[in-house]
C-alpha cells in the first residue's frame, strides 16, 4: 500500500500518545506487537496517531522498549533469538519493583501484549513459589482477614501443601 | 443437572433431575410428577423466601433464574384456589418458620419488569433486616442480623454434608465468605432498612465493591465523605428517574487536602441507568477526562444471589461473577484513573490487579505454592479456589487421562493425588534410608550374602565402601543389626539373580 520507492524501508511510523500526553514515535513492525495496536491498525488504516488514554507513558515507554527488542531481535538474526530473548527478559524483569511490576502488567494487559503479561505475571509467581504464608503476606502487604480459628482450620484443610 | 429438592416443613430431600435448558416451569412438573401433586400449586424458592418465578411460563430457563446444578430448592404447595396464579408472586410461602418477621398479609401486584414495580420479594428482606434491628439496637446490630439468620444457613449447610458437600467445590456454602461478601452483607443489612428493589440492590452490590475496592462515598454538595451507603441513597427517591449518581474519592485524596489550600477534592462519579432488567453502570471522573467506563447487570441473573447474600445464602458463584465484572471493570479503571488525576502513587498492589491477571499469576504455581496462597487472606482464598484452575493443574501435574466426569471437584482430587504421590515418595526414602546404600541406585542388584562377616569379599558394596566391612570396631554395635535387616531387605530389590 505504501508506494514511496525512494525509501530503502517499507516501515511505517506510528504515533502513540500516552495518558501524559507523552508521545512515541515507533516503528509499525515494532508497535503491532502488541495486540491491541494491531487492531487499531487494522482497523483505522491510515491513523497514524493513537491514543492510549489508560496508559501512563512511563509504563508506555518500558512496554514499548520490551517491544522493540523483541522485534529487532526476530528479525536481524534467524538463529539465537530465543536465547537472546530470554536473556534480554531477564534482565527486563530483574530489577522490577512490585509498583512498576504492576504497572506495567496492568498496561501490557490493556495494550494485549500477551507475551510480555506471560513474562510479568511469571515474574509475580516467581516471587511467591515456594514462600511460606507469611512471607506471602510480607512481600505483598496482605493481612490477613480471617477470623480467629478460621485460618487454622484452612490451613488443616490444605495441609497437604504445607507438607 | 442434577437438583435437590426439599420442602419447607421437613427435612426429606428429594434429588431430581432436568434437562440443562429446562424452564422453571419443567421443574415445577418434574417435581409434581415426584410427589404427586400438581405443578400449578408448588412454590419454589431458593432462600424459602422469595420465590422463584418465570416471566411468562415456558421461556425462563433454570440457569437464568441463577440455579445451578446441585442447587437446594425448597417447595411449598398451597391450598388450590390459587391454581391459576403462576404469575403471581410471592406468595406467603410458610408462616411456621419466620424469624420474628412479620406476616404479610396482602398479595402484591404480579411483578414485571417494569422498573416502577415494587419487588414484594425484598419487601421481605427489609422486614427482616427492620425487625431483627429492633431486637438488636446498637451498633453491633448489623452483625448480629446475619448471626439471627445463620438459622438458615446451618440448616441447609447440613443438608450439605449429607449429599457430599465436599464435591461441590466451589459452590458449596461452606466455603469461607470473601470480605466482599461480608461487605455487601453488612452494607445489604444497612441499605434496605425502607423499600426494597431489585435496582436498590444492584447499586448496594456496586456501592460494596466500590467500597472494597479503597473508595470512600463522597458528598459532593457538602463536600464531604459519606460512611455507609443510607445517605448516599437517601437521594434517591423511588419514584424519580432511573439515573442515580454516585460519588467516590479515595482516602489519600482527602487526607491530602489540607496541605494544598485550593485543592479540588477529585471524585468519580458512577451513574445508574435502568434498563428493564439491565442495570447500566457508568463510571468517569467528576472532573473529566480519560472516558468513561460501562458495565451492564443483568438483575435476574444477579438479584437472587445477592439478595440471598443478606440471609447468609450460599449462591457465591454468581456474587464472585458480580464482584469481578464490577471490580475489574469499573472499579479498578476509575482508581486508576482517579490516582493519575489526583498525582497520587499508583494504587496497584497485588490485591488489586485484575482478578483475570491474579488467576493467570496462580496458574504458574505448583499446587502446594496455590493451596498455601489460599490461606493468606480470604479473597486469595476465594481466588484460589477457581474449578478451572485445579482442573489445569490437576492435568499438569498428573496428566489427563485420570479425567473426571464430576465437575468442582478437582481441587480435592489434586490434593489426594498429590498426597499419595507424596507418601510413595516418602516410602522410597524412608526404605533408602533405612537402609542406606549410599548413593546406589535403588535397583541395584544385591548380593545373597548370607554370611557377611566372612571376608574377605570382592565386589560389591564391600569393595566400593571399605568401611562397611568389619573391622567391627569401626561402628560397634550397630553393624549386627544392620546387617540382620539387611538380609531380608535382598527381597526388596526385585533381583532374582
Amino acid at each position: 500500500m505504501s508506494s514511496s520507492s525512494t525509501t530503502t524501508t517499507t516501515t511505517r511510523l506510528l504515533m502513540l500518545k500516552a495518558s501524559d500526553g507523552v508521545t512515541f514515535e515507533v516503528e509499525e513492525a515494532v508497535a503491532t506487537k502488541l495486540g491491541a495496536i494491531n487492531n487499531m491498525v487494522e482497523e483505522e488504516g491510515s491513523e497514524d496517531l493513537i491514543c492510549l488514554p489508560n496508559v501512563n507513558g512511563k509504563f508506555l515507554g518500558m512496554v514499548l522498549e520490551w517491544c522493540k527488542k523483541h522485534a529487532n531481535n526476530n528479525t536481524n538474526s534467524d538463529k539465537g533469538n530465543d536465547e537472546v530473548n530470554k536473556w534480554w527478559d531477564k534482565e527486563f524483569v530483574m530489577d522490577l519493583d512490585q509498583n512498576t511490576l504492576y504497572h506495567l502488567l496492568m498496561a501490557a494487559d490493556y495494550l494485549s501484549g500477551t507475551e510480555l503479561v506471560d513474562l510479568l505475571t511469571e515474574k509475580v509467581a516467581s516471587m511467591i513459589r515456594g514462600k511460606k504464608v507469611e512471607e506471602i503476606r510480607e512481600t505483598f502487604k496482605i493481612k490477613s482477614d480471617f477470623l480467629p480459628g478460621q485460618e487454622e482450620e484452612i490451613r488443616k484443610k490444605n495441609s497437604w501443601a504445607f507438607e | 443437572m442434577k437438583l435437590r429438592v426439599r420442602p419447607l416443613d421437613s427435612k426429606e430431600t428429594l434429588r431430581i433431575e432436568v434437562p440443562n435448558g429446562a424452564s422453571l416451569h419443567q421443574l415445577k412438573e418434574a417435581i409434581a410428577q415426584t410427589i404427586q401433586s400438581s405443578s400449578s400449586s408448588l412454590r419454589l424458592s431458593l432462600n424459602r423466601n422469595d420465590e422463584l418465578f418465570a416471566s411468562s411460563p415456558h421461556e425462563d430457563s433454570l440457569q437464568s433464574l441463577g440455579i445451578a446444578a446441585g442447587d437446594l430448592i425448597f417447595y411449598s404447595i398451597v391450598p388450590s384456589q390459587t391454581l391459576d396464579s403462576d404469575s403471581q408472586p410471592s406468595v406467603q410461602m410458610e408462616p411456621g418458620i419466620d424469624l420474628g418477621r412479620g406476616h404479610r398479609e396482602t398479595l402484591e401486584s404480579p411483578v414485571s419488569q417494569n422498573q416502577e414495580t415494587l419487588v414484594s420479594d425484598l419487601d421481605t428482606l427489609a422486614n427482616e433486616s427492620g425487625s431483627t434491628r429492633d431486637l438488636v439496637p446498637g451498633e453491633g446490630s448489623n452483625l448480629e442480623v446475619g448471626e439471627g439468620e445463620e438459622g438458615f444457613a446451618a440448616e441447609s449447610m447440613e443438608i450439605d454434608d449429607d449429599d457430599d458437600g465436599e464435591s461441590m467445590g466451589f459452590l458449596g456454602s461452606k466455603f469461607p465468605e470473601s470480605c466482599f461478601v461480608r461487605r455487601l452483607r453488612r452494607v445489604l443489612n444497612e441499605g434496605l432498612g425502607e423499600d426494597g428493589r431489585d435496582h436498590k440492590l444492584m447499586v448496594i452490590g456496586v456501592h460494596s465493591v466500590f467500597l472494597e475496592s479503597g473508595f470512600v462515598g463522597f458528598d459532593s454538595v457538602s463536600g464531604t465523605p459519606v460512611d455507609g451507603c443510607r445517605r448516599l441513597l437517601d437521594n434517591w427517591r423511588p419514584s424519580m428517574a432511573f439515573t442515580l449518581s454516585f460519588h467516590y474519592t479515595l482516602p489519600e485524596i482527602l487526607s491530602n487536602e489540607g496541605s494544598t489550600a485550593s485543592y479540588v477534592i477529585e471524585t468519580a462519579a458512577l451513574k445508574f441507568q435502568i434498563m428493564g432488567r439491565f442495570v447500566n453502570v457508568f463510571g468517569s471522573l467528576t472532573s473529566g477526562g480519560s472516558g468513561t467506563h460501562r458495565v451492564c447487570l443483568d438483575e435476574h441473573k444477579f438479584v437472587p444471589s445477592i439478595s440471598s447474600v443478606s440471609s447468609n445464602g450460599d449462591s457465591e458463584r454468581e456474587v464472585y461473577e458480580f464482584w469481578k465484572t464490577v471490580k475489574d471493570g469499573l472499579a479498578l479503571p476509575l482508581l486508576i484513573d482517579l490516582c493519575a488525576k489526583a498525582g497520587l502513587p499508583s494504587p496497584p498492589c497485588f490485591m488489586r490487579l485484575p482478578s483475570e491477571l491474579q488467576l493467570k499469576i496462580l496458574e504458574f504455581l505448583p499446587g502446594n505454592d496455590i493451596a498455601r496462597m489460599g490461606c493468606v487472606s480470604k479473597e486469595l482464598q476465594y481466588l484460589s479456589c477457581n474449578g478451572d484452575l485445579w482442573k489445569k493443574k490437576f492435568e499438569e501435574e498428573f496428566g489427563s487421562k485420570a479425567g473426571s466426569h464430576v465437575p468442582f471437584h478437582w481441587k480435592k482430587k489434586f490434593a489426594t493425588y498429590w498426597r499419595s504421590r507424596r507418601q510413595r515418595e516418602e516410602t522410597a526414602t524412608a526404605r533408602l534410608r533405612r537402609f542406606p546404600r549410599y548413593g546406589l541406585p535403588l535397583f541395584n542388584p544385591i548380593r545373597r550374602d548370607l554370611n557377611p562377616f566372612e571376608l574377605p569379599h570382592i565386589g560389591g558394596d564391600y569393595d566400593r565402601l571399605p568401611g562397611l566391612v568389619p573391622p567391627p570396631s569401626g561402628r560397634p554395635g550397630r553393624l549386627p543389626l544392620f546387617r540382620r535387616t539387611y538380609s531380608p531387605n535382598c527381597n526388596f530389590g526385585g533381583s532374582s539373580g
